[in-house]
């Protein structure tokens, strides 16, 4: 049978020129769209290393606090001090990560003056290589002992360690970062800036009295922690969210005259829409929505134009006893050639945009800060859900452009069909 | 020719509805996408308040082990401001830059605001966006003056010099015209000022409103505690593409006075750039207009397949027209004039539709940058219309000239 619908098919191309290339172009243009915007959603949410946990964390806000009467002595920022009664002990996180927030991270680096250049450099404690996966090439993540001595000791990417040493074998080395010397204690692969939450060049231990703000001020609440925070596997992103409010709700009770205002975000949210979407891939679903109907309409009516003069085919075939479904599938089939040709186009097209358009597709503030650090893994593009999904969007385009005119055309009469009516 | 044109369209209602669905549906969601970028344009069009273009921004750091005896003025001066100041004048020395000039607060395309309360009496207090500039900083940024200027304030002495922009002189002084006035810091009442000049509006991006500005001289006691970005006006015929990297790279060593060494030295170019990356407007625009394309090119798919099919079952009917006496050119109108008919039918719906919206205010502005107004609404509308007869003019020729090249015979002849 299937073989029959592909000697058709032969038949048809040659007959139908450009009726079929017409919807081939369609095809192709929409599912290059669609998974152009796919990929861009799919290559900053997914859990990939060094981020393998971006479905599972929450990232605190900047933090917000006033003199609750007038609303006066606003401040920005989060304390250590803050940060720990908010996120400490939550029933429904498994980690919690207390890192200075990274802003543009810049600092000072090098070997003496003459190498030392602008770097990205991230203060962390020992629970963010829990929640990060990083490729160790030598020495180790920073243990909860040096977290708490808070030594100056450095973990660098392999990236810098060849560019100041000429070798990845620098654990015990010293590196100057902002003119103090600080001892080298592991090297990591490094990474794509696209994983902006990761990114770094090196990662030293954050101080907890650094990430405190002057005691004397608005209760000690201003300061510069940002708390990372991972989910239990079986609790869900809602409820550790809700859970962190009463908590911060808990956390103002006991405050005297201050207020103080904090409101974490996904990985997903922290990415997109500037953190303006409650559920961005709501967003990007509505979108490949609107981007797969209108393509899907403009094939319905070539179809059903089409159909009109396959209405003889169609009526001799019902004479020999051909079933409705059995025309509705070979007519179905025939569309889903047709859309899969454009589909597999459509994704090498998209490939290519992805690639040339990067930067205008894919950046953020880190990309560019990061300088060349910005590429594209490969292996990004051969996920096997990236070919799910292609197959999946032709499918439904499949089904929407052709349902309508192939239900139509099965369900006339034999002899309206002969008509032609 | 257009009522024989709507006649025919009634008569293959059936297979139009297809094509009047998509194109009612593209009409809405083309407006949307209009309407957006129409906002980015009238943003770009209008005036920053300041000249970005050539300028460089210079950010220094300082040497934390450097040892700084903050316990007397003169050390201080000597320490701290003496080095900072004699990097400014090196970099103003420079070949090829036209003017150097040092400042702190809020910068173009930055959010680290800052701000602070002004008032004329105890009982109103107005919000103004702070920059603490040196004198030269107008010749670095050229800012657009309404009257007066920087080079009259008063540094170092109560009351200080201060130019204000529109918006904050029209809060303070309910006029614009403000020269001379006098105001003060809310939360400081002691200390004072005097508006020595009033600037046309300023925002500190493109895609931001415009907020009220002040500009307050960048004195002695205040250069002592912070580092100064410097900004670095370069003559055009010098802004070449390798600047900023030939700078650091002459002047890296010679800035290390003091405890100060050269941090960073981009373009303010490169800072709208990041800026506009952060805030995500670039992706929004790329994204856009990748939208509008892709409607478009849907559209022209639409009406090309749609027309080539029509003509092909209608080849009688073009023969017959053309043997009565119907030019080629007659029947290349013919179904332009069809297919107008088509799009002005869909639009129609559309436009209710789009009206409805905004009247409900079921738009989008990024960032609420600018006011929704039925001008707007309209100009939009205008656009889109203008966009949607465009594509689906291009659509139709291919079909239409090939209508217009049957011959009425052979047309005739199928027929019998």
């Amino acid at each position: 049978m299937i073989r029959q619908y592909f000697k058709q098919f032969k038949h048809l191309w040659a007959s139908n020129r450009v009726f079929n290339s017409i919807s081939v172009l369609a095809t192709t243009f929409t599912i290059a769209f669609v998974m152009i915007l796919y990929m861009v959603y799919s290559f900053r949410t997914k859990n990939i290393a060094p981020e393998s946990n971006r479905s599972r964390v929450l990232y605190s806000g900047t933090g917000y606090s006033y003199f609750t009467k007038d609303h006066s002595q606003a401040n920005s920022g989060m304390s250590y001090k803050a940060a720990k009664a908010i996120f400490g002990n939550l029933q429904n996180a498994e980690a919690v990560s207390y890192c200075v927030a990274k802003g543009e991270g810049a600092a000072y680096i090098g070997t003496g003056s003459s190498d030392s250049e602008k770097r990205i450099v991230s203060p962390v404690d020992d629970v963010y290589f829990r929640i990060f996966e990083f490729d160790f090439i030598s020495g180790h993540p920073f243990t909860a002992e040096q977290s708490e001595a808070a030594r100056r000791e450095a973990i660098i990417t392999d990236k810098i360690a060849l560019k100041l040493f000429n070798s990845t074998d620098v654990t015990g080395k010293n590196i100057l970062i902002d003119f103090y010397d600080y001892r080298i204690t592991g090297v990591v692969k490094a990474c794509s800036s696209l994983f902006n939450k990761a990114y770094s060049d090196i990662w030293i231990i954050a101080g907890k009295e650094d990430m405190n703000g002057p005691h004397q001020y608005s209760e000690g609440l201003p300061g510069n922690c940002q708390a990372i925070v991972l989910a239990k596997r079986n609790v869900g992103l809602p409820a550790l969210q809700k859970e962190i409010e009463k908590r911060i709700e808990l956390f103002n009770e006991e405050l005297q005259e201050f207020t103080f205002e904090q409101h974490t975000v996904t990985h997903a949210q922290s990415i997109f829409f500037g953190n303006k979407a409650s559920d961005p891939s709501k967003v990007f679903a509505v979108l490949i929505g609107i981007l797969l109907i209108v393509p899907a309409i403009n094939i319905s009516g070539l179809l059903s134009s089409q159909m009109r003069k396959r209405n003889e085919e169609v009526g001799i075939r019902k004479a020999y006893g051909a079933a409705n479904r059995q025309i509705g599938e070979q007519l179905l089939f025939e569309n889903l050639i047709l859309t899969f040709i454009g589909g597999i186009i459509g994704l090498a097209l998209s490939l290519i945009v992805i690639l040339l358009f990067k930067n205008m597709l894919l950046s953020d503030l880190m990309t560019i800060n990061a300088g060349d650090a910005f590429r594209l893994p490969v292996s990004l593009f051969f996920q096997p859900v990236v070919f799910i999904a292609v197959f999946v969007f032709c499918l439904i385009i499949n089904l929407m452009s052709a349902m309508i005119p192939v239900w139509n055309v099965s369900r006339t009469s034999i002899i309206d069909t002969m008509k032609g009516e | 020719m257009w009522k024989l044109a709507f006649k025919q369209l009634w008569k293959n209602r059936k297979s139009n509805y297809w094509i009047l669905t998509e194109l009612f549906v593209v009409s809405i969601l083309l407006w949307y996408c209009v309407d957006f970028l129409y906002v980015v344009v009238r943003k770009n069009l209008e005036p920053m308040g300041v000249d970005t273009e050539h300028v460089y921004r210079l950010k220094l750091g300082a040497n934390p082990t450097v040892p700084i005896n903050r316990s007397h003025p003169d050390s201080i001066q000597a320490q701290w401001i003496d080095p900072l100041l004699q990097i400014v004048r090196l970099t103003e020395a420079y070949p090829g830059v036209e003017a150097a000039a040092y400042y702190y607060g809020t910068e173009p395309y930055d959010d680290n605001w800052m701000m602070q309360g002004y008032a004329v009496n105890e009982e109103n207090a107005y919000r103004g966006i702070i920059r603490y500039v040196s004198g030269n900083y107008d010749k670095v940024f050229k800012v657009d003056m309404r009257e007066g200027g920087f080079a009259d304030w008063h540094i170092n002495q109560t009351p200080q010099g201060a130019v204000v922009s529109e918006e904050l002189a029209d809060s303070l002084f309910h006029s614009r015209s403000a020269m001379g006035k006098t105001f003060h810091d809310h939360y400081e009442p002691s200390l004072n000022f005097k508006v020595s000049g009033v600037s046309r509006s300023m925002k500190y991006d493109v895609y931001g409103r415009y907020e009220p500005f002040i500009y307050t001289p960048f004195n002695t006691p205040r250069l002592a505690y912070t580092i100064p970005v410097i900004g670095i006006r370069v003559k055009a015929s010098a802004d070449t593409h390798g600047f900023a990297q030939q700078f650091i790279n002459n002047m890296k060593s010679k800035l290390n006075i003091g405890p100060f060494y050269l941090f960073n030295f981009t373009s303010y170019d490169f800072k709208a750039e990041v800026y506009d990356t952060a805030t995500g407007i670039t992706k929004y625009i790329s994204v856009i207009s990748g939208v509008i394309v892709f409607f478009l090119f849907i559209v022209f798919l639409g009406i090309l397949g749609t027309f080539w099919f029509t003509i092909e079952t209608r080849r009688p009917e073009i023969g017959l027209r053309m043997a009565v006496g119907s030019t080629r050119r007659g029947v290349l109108y013919y179904f332009f004039s069809e297919s107008l008919i088509l799009f002005f039918l869909s639009f129609i719906p559309a436009f209710i539709v789009c009206a409805s919206l905004a009247y409900w205010d079921v738009t989008y502005t990024f960032n609420d940058a600018m006011d929704y107004s039925w001008i707007r609404f309209w100009q939009t509308q205008l656009f889109t219309v203008l966009i949607m007869t465009g594509i689906i003019t291009a659509g139709v020729i291919a079909p239409a000239r090939r209508a217009s090249r049957i011959h009425p015979v052979e047309a005739l002849r199928e027929n019998g």
